[in-house]
């Protein structure tokens, strides 16, 4: 709504009750609502009318499902998302009341905010939007705007409840309308923007993924995402549609950046591959060395980013291949040396343009108390080409005998596997891992039988 | 050399070979980088301490005798035991009164073959001389002629070859597979000396020349290793590439080796001219000289038929236009010069490579991007509208 409208309703409104809410004060409105300040039994709350114009646009029924929705949440709360107190209609109006949160919000204090800091936020929100989905609600419109920070910026809050309904592009009439959306439409997923979400609690999960990992790119990158596209508008689709946002602040933690970049894949199906709601809340892994070896990978990556001219889809695959494979040997080399393990050969395979297999074959070592041969496979298949999607899957096996390895795994064998645009460190921290896992499970291992294969579970995953 | 210190350093290939027994003949067969002549002086080093000390380890040539001389003290091998097979072969003869005044100079493998032949009917006249040594024991055994090989048998009672058919650079035709008839052959499959790149660039030579991949049993364990091309517009831009990496090289590596290889004498002697007028002069070691009492000089320049047995830190293959000089040879020649290097290869060329250098080169670099299709077609000429 624009500023006229909200002024003309502010004016009706205010010094009125409404479900015995006394309207007191104007704070602010959006799209769809203006919010008042109100109270009620000393009871101090957000107080959201709905555009009368709007409800009316879209049909009442349709908004009073929409209150019963919110109103769902009377009663249950969670310390990460706005209570809702109230919701009803009286005359034209409808109105919800909430939890009135009187601080500043994350996008007014983005660059005050220590990193330290960065993952408790992230998962405060995650949590809260959780909570909204267990309640079968989405949000649906998760930004920096809509997130309250607590003055110490150790708390964060989920303020709204989303929009009206799923903006759509035949909606904006005038420059009002645009400005307003500008806000919303940088932070929405490629099928909000064309409408083609479905209606399934994994395709708002995809879309609440797509929306942390928005907010997790500006903290990560202490900017809002798309910043540089915002004019003209036709840009700013253009990015939501096509633009892969590069996060590679060297200070940001791995994981993080990880996350963040899986959250804001193009493609929802890549999201639901590559994010779990658990993502949010991983601890953090302190290692100095770690985070040296990060920078400068992501210098490098930075880098090649920078320099690259536009290339064709079939270039993009044959380099993306070329450094997926180059990576993986790498880290592989690099682990058996750090980690010093017993003496091996290798062999490379590429079945397919898109695919590179190595298998890395562990001799039996009375030095190290290895009894038996070990093998581990690791396949890099580049996924999506232009959304910079990969995956790294290993698996693991001993046996008794050299000629009983098989020179691929099989397709029954446990593995582990890490998607997603996967750059150096995400490589070679998988890598670490799963090579370490299976050295340590071949030492345990008794092998039965001559000749015979087992696969080892690395860890956790399939 | 990388000399181990400690048998828990060896491996089992290895293993097997310090347990022969003092008697026997044999071969150790394996790839570069894998301790073969390493053993060959451990077991010279063995047989020396219990009671076979009358023997004599022979190099293929000075530059190689020089480097295994320098390390092999920390063997305790006798330098005197440590012979170029040649001047064995001229001492023998000299010792025996024979005369060598026809010899073809001029010509090397003539030479060799000549001095061969001259041993041998040594031996039929002089019976007393078969088998008047205990062990003689061969490095880079793959490089010699039937007849050399016939004069090892011939005058010691028992022979230790070591040799790698892939690093065979001078006969086309090789003499492992007859001396593995005679022999035991111990095989050593890993290696440990060349980096992991530098296997994948030499193993799409090796493939050209025919030889199984040396990447698979790869077991180095040092800094990670590279494999570069430098397609320069002028002879003077290598240069100058290769004395600016050289600057950056010598202080990343302090104490060792860095080599400098052209294909042909011409091509090591111009090296060694432009280098010596560089700012890099005082670093360069005396001709055909793999080691000096001046610990500064570090900067090995050479051809490619005189680096092999050795190895380098870094190696810089300059004037590689010209490598097809070679001839049938080439491609061994290459594989060679490849593997001598631990850690970095350079290639520099004005011009072009040949083929098979053209698909190292692919293998270990990123793929470029395809050229737009109309690129692919003929030109108009220039100046016409």
């Amino acid at each position: 709504m624009d500023k006229y409208s909200a002024e003309k309703l502010s004016t009706e409104l205010l010094g009125k009750t409404i479900g015995g809410w006394l309207i007191e004060k104007y704070i602010n409105h959006g799209k769809s609502a203006v919010v008042f300040l109100a109270s009620k039994d000393a009871q101090r709350a957000a107080f959201k009318v709905f555009d009368p114009e709007i409800v009316d646009r879209y049909g009442r029924d349709a908004q009073r499902k929409r209150i019963e929705r919110e109103r769902s949440l009377i009663g249950k709360s969670h310390p990460n998302l706005v209570s809702v107190y109230d919701g009803g209609e009286q005359r034209d109006f409808l109105f919800v009341v909430m939890e009135y949160f009187d601080g500043k919000n994350l996008a007014e204090v983005l660059l005050d905010i220590p990193p330290s800091e960065f993952r408790s936020l992230i998962s405060q929100i995650a949590s809260a939007a959780k909570f909204l989905e267990e309640a079968s609600l989405a949000h649906r419109d998760i930004k920096p705007e809509n997130i309250g920070i607590s003055s110490d910026m150790k708390s964060a809050k989920l303020l709204d409840f989303g929009v009206l309904r799923p903006f759509d592009l035949s909606n904006i009439t005038n420059e009002g309308d645009q400005l307003y959306f500008i806000g919303t439409l940088q932070y929405s997923p490629p099928e909000l923007l064309f409408r083609e979400e479905e209606q399934s609690i994994e395709a708002w999960r995809a879309i609440t993924f797509y929306q942390l990992g928005a907010v997790l790119h500006d903290l990560l990158m202490q900017k809002p995402l798309f910043e540089e596209f915002r004019n003209p508008y036709a840009r700013l689709v253009r990015a939501v549609e096509k633009e892969i946002p590069l996060i590679d602040n060297p200070e940001a933690d791995a994981d993080l950046r990880l996350l963040a970049q899986n959250c804001l894949a193009k493609t929802p199906g890549h999201r639901l591959d590559t994010v779990k709601w658990e993502d949010f809340c991983q601890p953090k892994v302190a290692d100095p060395m770690e985070a040296a070896r990060r920078r400068i990978a992501q210098h490098r990556v930075a880098a090649l980013q920078s320099s690259e001219a536009p290339i064709s889809p079939g270039d993009l695959l044959g380099t993306q291949i070329f450094t997926l494979k180059t990576l993986i040997f790498s880290a592989v080399v690099s682990t058996i040396k750090t980690e010093s393990f017993p003496r091996y050969s290798m062999t490379e395979m590429n079945k397919e343009l898109h695919q590179y297999l190595l298998r890395v074959l562990f001799e039996p070592s009375e030095k190290s108390g290895l009894g038996c041969y070990f093998a581990v496979y690791c396949q890099g298949v580049v996924v999506d080409p232009t959304a910079n999607f990969h995956e790294l899957r290993t698996w693991a096996c001993v046996s008794s005998t050299r000629e009983a390895v098989p020179a691929e795994p099989e397709s029954s064998a446990p593995s582990r596997t890490v998607k997603g645009a996967l750059i150096e460190q995400d490589i070679r921290l998988h890598i670490q891992g799963c090579l370490l896992l299976a050295y340590a499970g071949a030492l345990d291992t008794a092998v039965k039988g001559t000749g015979a294969v087992q696969w080892l579970k690395l860890g956790r995953d399939e | 050399m990388s000399w181990w210190l400690d048998i828990t350093d060896l491996d089992e290939d290895q293993k097997n070979v310090i347990d022969l027994p003092p008697t026997g003949d044999y071969l150790f067969l394996g790839p570069p980088g894998s301790g073969k002549t390493n053993l060959l002086l451990i077991r010279a080093e063995y047989l020396i301490r219990t009671k076979y000390p009358n023997l004599f380890v022979l190099m293929f040539n000075e530059p190689l005798h020089d480097f295994v001389v320098r390390g092999g003290v920390l063997y305790d091998v006798p330098a005197a035991k440590i012979r170029k097979m040649l001047s064995w072969e001229l001492v023998l003869l000299r010792e025996n009164g024979v005369l060598l005044k026809d010899l073809p100079e001029d010509d090397l493998d003539a030479k060799r073959k000549a001095l061969a032949k001259k041993v041998l009917e040594l031996l039929d006249t002089n019976p007393k001389l078969e088998n008047h040594l205990e062990c003689l024991l061969v490095d880079e055994v793959q490089d010699c002629f039937p007849e050399e090989v016939e004069v090892f048998f011939r005058c010691a009672k028992h022979v230790c070859f070591a040799g790698d058919n892939r690093q065979r650079i001078f006969s086309s035709h090789s003499v492992i597979p007859a001396i593995q008839e005679r022999v035991k052959t111990i095989e050593l499959k890993t290696h440990y000396r060349i980096g992991h790149e530098i296997c994948r660039a030499a193993d799409v030579v090796g493939e050209a020349a025919g030889f199984s991949s040396i990447l698979d049993t790869c077991n180095y364990n040092d800094a990670e290793s590279k494999v570069q091309f430098s397609c320069c517009s002028t002879d003077e831009e290598q240069i100058n590439k290769i004395v600016e990496a050289l600057t950056v090289q010598l202080t990343a590596y302090p104490d060792e080796l860095l080599a400098v290889v052209g294909p042909r004498k011409r091509d090591r002697d111009f090296l060694r001219e432009q280098l010596e007028a560089s700012a890099l002069a005082p670093l360069i070691l005396p001709h055909r000289s793999s080691g000096s009492d001046d610990p500064n000089q570090r900067i090995y320049v050479a051809h490619l038929l005189e680096i092999k047995g050795l190895e380098f830190r870094t190696i810089h293959l300059a004037l590689m236009q010209h490598i097809h000089r070679l001839r049938e040879n080439q491609k061994r020649i290459a594989y060679t010069a490849i593997t001598r290097a631990k850690t970095t290869v350079s290639v520099y060329f004005t011009g072009k490579i040949p083929g098979y250098l053209e698909q190292a080169q692919v293998a270990v670099e990123p793929p470029k991007p395809r050229p737009p299709l109309e690129d692919l077609f003929p030109k108009k000429k220039k100046g016409r509208k």
